[in-house]
């Protein structure tokens, strides 16, 4: 068989073969990396082996059968390759461990890797190892190879790797996994539209929802359905979602993601088609925190208790700013305290440079200066109470 | 920052290679699709809703429903056949052209 097509599948599993052998010599800090390695190892076997036993290809077969399979173990690889020790953010990406393990169970299935890349505005979530389990569920019914993880991979600034300030903007985006992976907007979208065209809000739900979504007051009572497809479906989505991963991360970071995101979209009153107005946002967060009522968060609310059983809620504690005037590490004394001192690292940074300064004893003119100590006592403070943690996990 | 990305496109691809091979006999890849096709009969006949039915598989089902609802609803999914991949194969196809619509 030497077809063009059967060619160009032997050169791709040439190039597997070869990037696998390459990737032996990645060091990683966790194991469950290494045996995720070690399974694309087994996946490329199995692929080779049943297209040596075959003696007739075609090219649907190709594309059906087998090149998905080597593109899997080349995107598998790309997240692994850029994930291994002497580039991660470990600390950050333990914070988000312990915020993802509260919606998605504390049995590991999921592995964080990292990828720094050279936007300074790049943070963000590439979930497309993770999104589905149709692809695992055929790997593992065509070859008997499970992968027990899915990876998640984390795009990071390389500028910004270590700024803990900056980095609050990952439960956003750990948020939009969230939703992901329980389609809680997705579902809901369809909940208000439905609600929205057949006239079933009404009175004061109906004027705050529009305060919400005011593009959708033509489309009160319209009796029309909205396909999934349509314009409409998919803004409203997108809004829904952003608000959903707002108020998911000031569960963990309360306002703390408020201050970055006023500033770079420049408190904005307008709503584009992916994004509701800033101060629409900032605000479903304030009415969330001070546990106001809010129609937005209501709606969400109640979409994630009927596919979840669970409500959004307040999973940090306040931790004292202190130790920071000391200009030591603070002790963590728990999960709800390790994603709350990144709040208290901002409210350091907007409120009180002044006092750090003074215990610098320099002159409040070196702003660098302040920041690499809010980061390194950041870094510390998580650092250690990640060490502690584990010890006393393994200690006798 | 701030953003992210739709896969619904490459859900739909596995799906549709999935019933391909389905089509072709293959019984692993009956198996494979035979969920989404339940859960979209019983979102069809309202035994589930958008809230209870498969979350992987959401958006495959929630389209395939809305292509054509009786069709799902009156499928006997404990026993389909080619002639019902092949349709719902169909359906499928028809998600890009539905997008750009």
């Amino acid at each position: 068989m030497s077809t063009p097509s059967y060619n160009l599948l032997r050169l791709h599993l040439a190039q597997a073969e070869l990037a696998l052998d390459k990737a032996r010599n990645n060091a990683y800090s966790d194991r469950r990396k290494e045996e995720y390695q070690n399974k694309l190892t087994d996946l490329y076997t199995a692929v080779y082996q049943e297209v040596n036993k075959k003696t007739s290809l075609t090219e649907a077969d190709i594309y059906a059968l087998y090149k998905r399979h080597i593109d899997f173990i080349f995107k598998s690889l790309e997240f692994l390759d850029s994930s291994t020790l002497n580039q991660i953010p470990y600390e950050i990406i333990e914070c988000l461990n312990y915020a993802m393990n509260d919606w998605l169970g504390s049995r590991g299935d999921y592995i964080i890797v990292t990828s720094l890349i050279n936007d300074v505005g790049g943070f963000s979530f590439d979930p497309s190892l993770a999104y589905s389990d149709a692809l695992y569920d055929e790997i593992k019914a065509k070859y008997g190879i499970e992968f027990p993880q899915r990876l998640v991979q984390i795009n990071l600034p390389r500028a910004l790797a270590r700024d803990y300030l900056a980095s609050v903007v990952l439960y956003h985006e750990l948020g939009h996994f969230v939703d992901m992976k329980f389609k809680f907007t997705e579902s809901l979208t369809r909940d208000i539209l439905n609600n929205v065209t057949e006239g079933r809000i009404a009175g004061k739900d109906l004027a705050n929802l529009l305060i919400y979504f005011p593009y959708l007051n033509s489309h009160v009572g319209s009796k029309k359905t909205i396909p999934t497809q349509s314009q409409l479906f998919i803004v409203t989505n997108s809004h829904l979602a952003e608000y959903f991963c707002d108020l998911f991360a000031s569960q963990y970071i309360a306002d703390s993601s408020n201050y970055y995101l006023q500033y770079i979209t420049e408190n904005a009153n307008f709503f584009s088609t992916s994004h509701p107005s800033t101060v629409n946002r900032v605000q479903t967060v304030t009415d969330f925190l001070s546990k106001s009522d809010n129609i937005v968060v209501k709606i969400i609310n109640t979409a994630i208790y009927k596919i979840k059983k669970e409500n959004l809620e307040i999973r940090n504690e306040a931790v004292k700013s202190d130790d920071f005037f000391n200009l030591v590490p603070t002790i963590i004394e728990n999960v709800g305290q390790l994603h709350g001192i990144l709040n208290t690292g901002w409210r350091v940074w907007l409120h009180q440079q002044e006092q750090l300064s003074k215990s610098l004893n320099d002159q409040f003119d070196n702003p660098l200066r302040l920041y690499s100590v809010v980061n390194n006592l950041l870094e510390k403070s998580i650092g250690n109470f990640i060490t502690l943690n584990k010890w006393n996990k393994v200690k006798p | 920052m701030y953003h992210s990305h739709s896969y619904q496109d490459e859900a739909f691809d596995f799906f549709v290679t999935f019933l391909k091979n389905a089509i072709k006999g293959d019984v692993t890849y009956q198996q494979l699709v035979l969920p989404v096709i339940t859960d979209a009969h019983l979102l069809a006949t309202g035994e589930k809703d958008y809230f209870t039915i498969n979350r992987d598989s959401y958006s495959v089902i929630t389209f395939l429903v809305e292509a054509d609802t009786p069709y799902f609803r009156q499928l006997n999914t404990n026993h389909l056949t080619t002639a019902d991949y092949s349709q719902i194969l169909q359906y499928a196809n028809t998600q890009r052209e539905a997008f750009l619509a």
